[in-house]
């Protein structure tokens, strides 16, 4: 069984990196095919890698959220499918896969790449909210990265003017740059969910709720980073150019704070979830 | 007073405080939680509550007086026009089934969507406000203690051995509770083993309360939680001397954890013998006698290894060394030692905090407040008809940006579509 959801695995990656090479190429020269087809190549990854997920399940009795293999490759399912999710409401936004799958691509790789081995779910594990919590933390990651993508559309369309074809079908420079704002609204409340949905689980488990961890404080600052990125659209007037590279800045942090910090810290309450 | 006021809830000195209050966080992630003790870092903290405070009660006093106002402002009055009215009338029930609450006016339609989420932010920087009271009140009265209990006795508190802190110093007045352990059930003993307890809580010695702890499953009484945190078991052994003396020992045992595996041990002084007893337990015994090791972590076929040493100046000499199954005795030097059986203990912490609920609360109010205003847009739209009879669509949402106008324009096909009359599309 395991080799088979291994196996389904591998497919889903090789196909995530043929979109990423189709929806770059599709940037670069500029052909719309291109993106098109890497846009049905990434859905057709997405099935592959849906059919790993329910596999993995069944075979470990537990959610995909133990160790980075299941961590990687559920939150690139989520990223992936809230990616499709875009297109398929607003199919010109396709050309958001070119920041997209590459993110997609590596991350599902590094989880693919390190130890397949199932692991118990440790009793502490066994709560409502820890599904919660770590579903937020996924949608908040998908939210932050494609609204960050639309900031970067934003940047690329900018600076190509109107006239380049794929990026004529993108909507408007001011719809765009909403679009990435409304988007990290989105993840940036899936971030509160998930802090707040952490906090009940360490009180179940612990008696605390909050205990200064390293995970908790990252994940902590994040939110509060974007917290201030929303206040300066929303009190500043910040917008366009200058909104669109403060949100590659807080990605950059976030993707500390979710993936990174099992190599600083190997010593945190999160290594069951962090560790290789 | 205004201009103070002005300054105390301005957004300017927000941000300031938020990117000084990110400063003091990303402190603690490099340095510690030291940061936190610092007056520079309540300072800021009580800064904020005091923007927050105000900021909150501007807005609040602000849309209290909008709404008790009329919500919005009626065009110029114009002549009676039964024609312009029917047609008015045929966009109505348009934009109800669009979710607009709709207003027909003498001159024009008014729909409004989402109203109540301009109270948003209010209901989101309140959220803030009742959180930073109920964490100063957890940091106040917060107090957590420790303890165990053995399977089949009673703890109460603070009669047992029996720890309880206060923002890090022993507790002056420590929750006060006696708790029955009836019975410890482990599912199973391999990793991941969940390991639950059956608890009873005594007053005046009659249960008034039955609960379970487990792993992650606290137990709740009255204002109090109770959380599993370690279990191990400890073993009844008794000594009987050449004399006919009977000494009932009950050592608990420590669970030490280490890769691969945990071992149970603990050590005991006989009372008012010169004999000190070192017992290590195997739920199952696994092995060799001079060797033994945990064959199972499931108590299937239990035994100990006993080691009794006496005390020569400075030296210990044994005087048993070997493995005792359930029951099983053995004689060493007038002394007959026997393994009469083990329990299983649970260590437990308890925790009295009375800011939790509110910070869950205030949570709950930030997590409603920022789906209100970042994912419900308030939205205005009017509907007129213009003198050559055609419809005009105007819309209006502050927080809405440019998607308003796709808003208004798929009301302007869907009015057409149903109305089968032209329409034209504005913005205000």
């Amino acid at each position: 069984m395991q080799e088979i959801e291994i196996g389904l695995h591998w497919v889903a990656v090789s196909l995530y990196a043929l979109s990423s090479v189709l929806l770059a190429a599709g940037l670069i020269f500029q052909r719309e095919r291109l993106v098109r087809l890497g846009v049905r190549v990434a859905a057709f990854g997405f099935i592959f890698h849906s059919a790993a997920l329910g596999v993995r399940w069944i075979e470990a009795g537990h959610g995909p959220y133990l160790r980075r293999y299941e961590v990687y490759s559920s939150t690139v399912w989520v990223l992936v499918g809230a990616y499709l999710l875009a297109v398929w409401r607003r199919p010109a936004l396709g050309p958001l896969g070119a920041l997209v799958m590459p993110v997609a691509f590596l991350l599902i790789g590094m989880g693919v790449m390190s130890s397949p081995e199932i692991r118990a779910l440790p009793p502490t594990f066994r709560n409502f909210w820890l599904p919660v919590h770590i579903i937020f933390a996924k949608l908040a990651f998908g939210g932050c990265l494609i609204g960050t993508g639309l900031g970067g559309i934003y940047l690329l369309k900018k600076r190509a003017g109107a006239y380049a074809p794929v990026y004529a079908r993108l909507p408007e420079l001011e719809v765009l740059d909403e679009l990435s704002y409304r988007t990290i609204a989105f993840g940036f409340i899936a971030l509160g969910v998930m802090i707040v949905a952490g906090a009940i689980w360490a009180n179940s488990a612990w008696g605390r709720y909050w205990g200064w961890d390293p995970v908790e404080t990252w994940s902590l600052i994040s939110w509060v980073v974007y917290g201030i990125y929303l206040h300066l659209r929303r009190m500043h007037g910040w917008r366009g150019a200058k909104a669109a590279w403060f949100t590659v800045v807080a990605l950059l942090l976030l993707v500390f704070a979710l993936f990174g910090l099992g190599v600083v810290y190997p010593g945190s309450e999160h290594s069951p979830y962090l560790s290789g | 007073m205004g201009s103070v006021l002005d300054f105390l809830g301005s957004a300017r000195l927000a941000l300031t405080l938020v990117l000084l209050l990110t400063g003091f966080l990303l402190a603690v992630a490099v340095t510690g939680r030291e940061a936190l003790a610092s007056p520079w870092f309540a300072g800021v903290l009580i800064a904020f509550t005091v923007n927050v405070a105000v900021c909150t009660a501007r807005r609040a006093a602000r849309l209290l007086r909008e709404d008790g106002r009329q919500g919005v402002t009626p065009a110029p009055a114009v002549a009676a026009d039964p024609r312009r009215d029917k047609l008015l009338a045929t966009a109505v029930p348009v934009l109800a089934g669009q979710g607009y609450r709709v207003a027909l006016q003498p001159n024009e339609v008014v729909a409004e969507k989402h109203r109540f989420a301009r109270w948003g932010p209010v209901l989101l920087h309140f959220g803030f406000l009742v959180v930073l009271a109920g964490v100063s009140a957890s940091v106040a009265l917060r107090t957590e203690g420790h303890f165990r209990v053995v399977e089949g006795q009673p703890f109460a508190s603070p009669a047992g051995q029996y720890l309880a802190f206060k923002r890090g110093v022993r507790a002056a007045n420590p929750p006060r509770f006696t708790v029955y352990l009836d019975k410890v059930r482990v599912s199973k003993y391999t990793e991941g083993a969940v390991v639950a307890g059956e608890l009873l809580f005594l007053e005046e010695g009659r249960p008034l309360h039955q609960a379970t702890v487990e792993t992650g499953r606290p137990a709740a009484y009255r204002s109090l939680t109770f959380h599993k945190e370690i279990f191990g078991y400890a073993v009844g052994v008794i000594l009987r001397d050449s004399g006919g003396k009977i000494y009932p020992l009950r050592v608990g045992l420590e669970t030490v954890v280490y890769p691969g595996g945990e071992k149970y041990a603990g050590r005991l002084q006989v009372p008012g013998t010169p004999y000190r007893m070192k017992v290590e337990f195997f739920p199952t015994l696994g092995g060799t006698p001079k060797a033994p090791r945990i064959a199972s972590y499931e108590p299937r076929d239990p035994a100990v290894f006993v080691k009794i040493e006496e005390r020569h100046g400075d030296r210990n000499v044994t005087v048993y060394e070997g493995v005792l199954r359930l029951g099983q005795s053995a004689k060493t030097q007038g002394y007959e030692a026997r393994f009469d059986h083990y329990r299983q203990w649970l260590g437990m912490t308890v925790v009295s905090d009375p800011g939790r609920p509110v910070i869950w609360a205030g949570s709950a109010l930030v997590v409603s407040g920022l789906f209100l205003t970042y994912l419900v847009f308030p939205r205005r739209v009017r509907v007129s008809v213009a003198a050559n009879g055609a419809f005009t669509v105007k819309g209006w949402a502050p927080r809405f940006g440019p998607l308003i106008a796709e808003e208004v324009e798929r009301l302007r096909q869907e009015i057409k579509r149903q109305t089968k009359l032209e329409v034209y599309d504005a913005r205000d």
